[in-house]
């Protein structure tokens, strides 16, 4: 009875009406980075678990916000005296308050959930149990900041405290935007979404402890009748910090590798990981296309692989081509390829002068030689009239480079021609640096 | 006493003020990383004052303060104003000068149309929404896009955002000086308890 009171007349319904609104506003009103790479929001199951974590980054502090605005409703009401003379404890009495906030939170994420469950269920199916983790810090992590929002409401009733607390919320979420603090908000870093890593375990353990005693803290503080009480409510998040900053500021890698998601599935030839199964129909012609149009090569390859970049790779044996979905050879989010012409280009270009997990130190002059180097070889592969870049207009003035090399190329006698992109795959096999030398 | 201090009394002008300020200077100690934190933290910085202070734009009784013979529009236009000023002094720690005068005339435009439309207690909620989007904005994208709404992050410059920011700012100005705080009801969700 007075729960529904509370959830039609408090903060509680904006709370939760507000959440799903602006989540919403943000995923589809800014072309952010849950829309690319290979665990988008609405079509991996990671995807949706973690980067609805990520959004949180400047949300929260509203919630809090929120929560301090329910907590200093008594108080400036002036009934506290008169809620106090009922015959029911406190706690019993603060239930109805943050009950309501906490289910329209609940309730607004749950939401969220499922508008992206539908979307990611039509999509993909490789389902990792470490997601049921993230999603559970998430809920603890909102729980935590209603409670600990309306505790502080409770603690100061001024009607200055929800703007103080959500602006000194935001400030802390930068400050900890770096390293290991960053463990310590609701938020994560979206440069770890991937579909090829999970949550490590301890971290999700550590920060599970750690918003359970922020829960526990702003609780105790919304109970509490007395100033001992208050004191005593502080205990929760002292064991949670003692218990968890040792754990989360040792941890060097948040995320770590996922197996499961890597094993190959193939279709004789063609192999994509587990967790881009959908994508093996949409691949295999052009994936064969290619191969066949490879097969003059000497150690021609034989089948197409998908690969997942981690640190130290080096390019597949000449017989396999190496394929990237959703990232480049760096480890860096990339487009999906989906029209059939331009997968098969990509996987000429693949077999024919294989990129290297490259750090940026060879600097643009190697980069734009490489990308040369490779349009010839392609255009070569292919029969194309010239060189095959995805893009031409991208290059500006630099792309008088390739013509320039395509035309010094065609000059060339064909077995001339042949020897010296023989001699450019090697090299990229290699990992050399400056390719286009070997080609011109 | 006189009206004036009356005045800000009844709106614990002094209490918004010295908590405001000390938001603002407390935010500015710290050396931050990056050019985008510093540019977030002077964004906040003036959110906090726009915010803490517009929260003593609500009265504690709107309905007795109507009932009075005081040509109140000119002075709820001051106070704005006030507030505006002093978000921009405090900014200026933080923040190029252009862009923190933008920012201030815009956020507290928000904070006055907060207290027009829902009450003293809630000046916080327009600012501080507002500003939590456009940093979430600035985060994701280099170059933000939309400079209508995401005002708060745009390069000083940006003429589209500048004319938003100024228009918040004046539509903030007129609507609480000619229709003021609003008067609590005590029967909705949002009766001011400020």
């Amino acid at each position: 009875m007075i729960l529904r009171t509370e959830l039609r007349r408090s903060a509680a319904p904006v709370v939760g009406v507000g959440f799903v609104v602006v989540t919403f506003a943000l995923i589809y009103g800014l072309s952010g980075p849950w829309h690319k790479g290979t665990a988008p929001w609405n079509e991996q199951w990671t995807g949706l678990a973690q980067w609805p974590r990520s959004l949180m980054m400047f949300l929260w502090p509203l919630v809090l916000g929120a929560g301090a605005w329910q907590g200093l409703r008594d108080k400036r009401s002036h009934v506290t005296e008169l809620l106090g003379t009922t015959p029911r404890p406190s706690w019993r009495r603060a239930l109805p308050l943050v009950g309501a906030m906490l289910l329209a939170m609940f309730a607004g994420y749950l939401v969220v959930l499922v508008v992206g469950g539908v979307q990611v269920a039509a999509h993909a199916s490789y389902f990792p149990t470490a997601s049921f983790a993230v999603v559970g810090v998430m809920v603890l992590a909102l729980a935590g900041s209603v409670l600990l929002g309306v505790g502080l409401g409770r603690l100061v009733p001024s009607p200055l405290t929800p703007p103080v607390v959500a602006i000194l919320a935001l400030a802390v979420q930068i400050a900890a935007q770096n390293g290991w603090p960053l463990l310590l908000t609701p938020a994560f870093n979206g440069l770890d979404i991937t579909v090829f890593t999970t949550v490590a375990p301890a971290v999700s353990l550590s920060q599970t402890v750690w918003f359970l005693g922020i829960g526990a803290t702003g609780f105790g503080l919304v109970v509490a009748v007395r100033a001992r009480h208050r004191l005593v409510a502080l205990l929760p998040v002292a064991v949670a910090a003692g218990v968890t900053l040792p754990a989360l500021s040792g941890v060097d890698s948040v995320v770590v590798a996922d197996p499961g998601s890597r094993e190959l599935l193939c279709d004789k030839d063609v192999c994509v990981t587990r967790a881009h199964e959908s994508y093996l129909t949409t691949v295999r012609a052009p994936a064969r296309s290619a191969l066949t149009l490879l097969r003059n090569l000497p150690d021609a390859p034989t089948s197409v692989v998908e690969i997942v970049p981690d640190e130290g790779y080096r390019p597949p044996p000449a017989n396999v081509v190496p394929m990237f979905v959703g990232l480049d050879a760096s480890g860096y989010p990339d487009s999906f390829l989906t029209q059939p012409a331009d997968i098969e280009r990509e996987l000429v270009g693949n077999a024919v002068v294989p990129e290297c997990r490259r750090d940026g130190s060879d600097g643009w002059e190697a980069y734009v030689g490489n990308a040369v180097a490779r349009a010839v070889a392609v255009g070569w592969a292919t029969g194309a009239a010239g060189p095959v870049v995805d893009d031409p207009s991208s290059w500006g003035d630099e792309y008088d480079r390739f013509e320039r090399a395509w035309a010094a190329f065609t000059t060339l006698p064909a077995n001339e021609q042949r020897d010296r992109v023989i001699a450019l795959r090697a090299a990229a096999h290699d990992c050399q640096h400056n390719l286009l030398s070997i080609l011109a | 006493m006189n009206l004036l201090l009356l005045y800000l009394r009844s709106r614990q002008v002094l209490v918004g003020a010295v908590v405001a300020t000390v938001c603002a200077v407390g935010l500015s100690i710290p050396e931050y990383s990056s050019p985008l934190s510093t540019q977030l933290m002077a964004l906040f910085a003036v959110t906090a004052v726009a915010a803490v202070a517009g929260t003593g734009l609500g009265a504690p009784d709107p309905a007795l303060d109507r009932t009075a013979a005081v040509a109140w529009h000119w002075r709820r236009a001051a106070h704005v104003l006030a507030i505006a000023a002093l978000a921009t002094a405090l900014g200026t720690l933080l923040g190029p000068a252009e862009v923190v005068t933008r920012n201030a005339i815009g956020l507290t435009g928000l904070a006055a149309l907060a207290v027009t439309v829902l009450g003293g207690g809630l000046a916080w909620t327009l600012p501080l929404t507002w500003t939590a989007v456009a940093a979430m904005t600035a985060v994701v994208t280099a170059t933000p896009g939309a400079p209508l709404l995401t005002w708060p992050i745009q390069p000083p410059g940006t003429t589209a955002a500048t004319v938003a920011a100024y228009l918040l700012g004046g539509a903030g100005v007129l609507t609480y000086a000619l229709a003021g705080p609003r008067v609590a009801t005590g029967a909705t969700p949002f009766s001011s308890v400020g």
